[in-house]
């Protein structure tokens, strides 16, 4: 029972370590949009507003990156924290809460991707394709998710 | 699906609290199994009889008409 015990530990010690590792590359990431978005070395020139996007969107990704880091290295270092994340992360209904809240979410997504689809055409053919290729995208998506949980379960 | 966790962690004396961690989830699941807001699994399910000394069907309650 004690070593069950220290193996799961030590899963949700390497969890969180692979979190910090994610966190540094999407920190990468965003110093990568912050500078695009800076411009100047770039061949072609940004206007206002996509440089302000990119700037925003890098800065976002480093404050959210550096704010995981910082959580998780404290909850490495301290015991108590540690086994909360454990028992909170392991604890069954809280994964039903998380797989119920994506299928819940995926559902709204399609309805209202189906919505803006039809309403899309009143306003510009343009945003109406864009819609369909991401609808068809998200229907491909479905339809693999299932074909994998299919064979792996 | 009916449950006697709260008859017998009363009768044991224990908080949620302290089944919860014997159980190894959150006091909220425990929480939501009493009130028969959430049905265990059957890895639970066997965690949550082990620990009162009793057997599955003897703490969980499967009711043949009422949806899992």
């Amino acid at each position: 029972m004690l070593l069950e015990n220290a193996k799961v530990g030590k899963t949700v010690e390497k969890r969180i370590k692979n979190r910090i590792i994610y966190s540094v590359c999407l920190a990468v990431l965003g110093v990568t949009s912050a500078v695009i978005g800076v411009g100047g070395f770039l061949p072609v020139e940004l206007s206002d507003y996509l440089s302000g996007f990119y700037s925003g969107v890098g800065t976002g990704l480093i404050v959210a990156a550096i704010i995981t880091i910082i959580r998780n290295i404290r909850t490495l270092k301290n015991e108590k924290l540690l086994k909360e994340k454990e028992i909170y992360e392991n604890d069954e209904r809280n994964k039903m809460i998380g797989l119920k809240t994506w299928s819940y979410t995926g559902y709204a997504m399609f309805i209202i991707l189906y919505v803006g689809l039809l309403a899309a055409g009143f306003i510009s053919e343009m945003v109406l394709n864009t819609i369909l290729v991401i609808l068809g995208v998200y229907a491909l998506c479905l339809f693999f998710a299932r074909l994998y949980c299919n064979k792996t379960m | 699906m009916k449950n006697y966790i709260k008859e017998l962690r009363k009768e044991k004396r224990i908080s949620q609290e302290e089944l919860a961690a014997a159980v190894s989830v959150t006091r909220q699941t425990i929480i939501s199994l009493e009130n028969g807001k959430y049905n265990a699994s059957l890895l639970l399910a066997h965690e949550i009889a082990k620990y009162f000394g009793k057997a599955i069907e003897e703490v969980f309650i499967f009711e043949e008409d009422t949806e899992a």
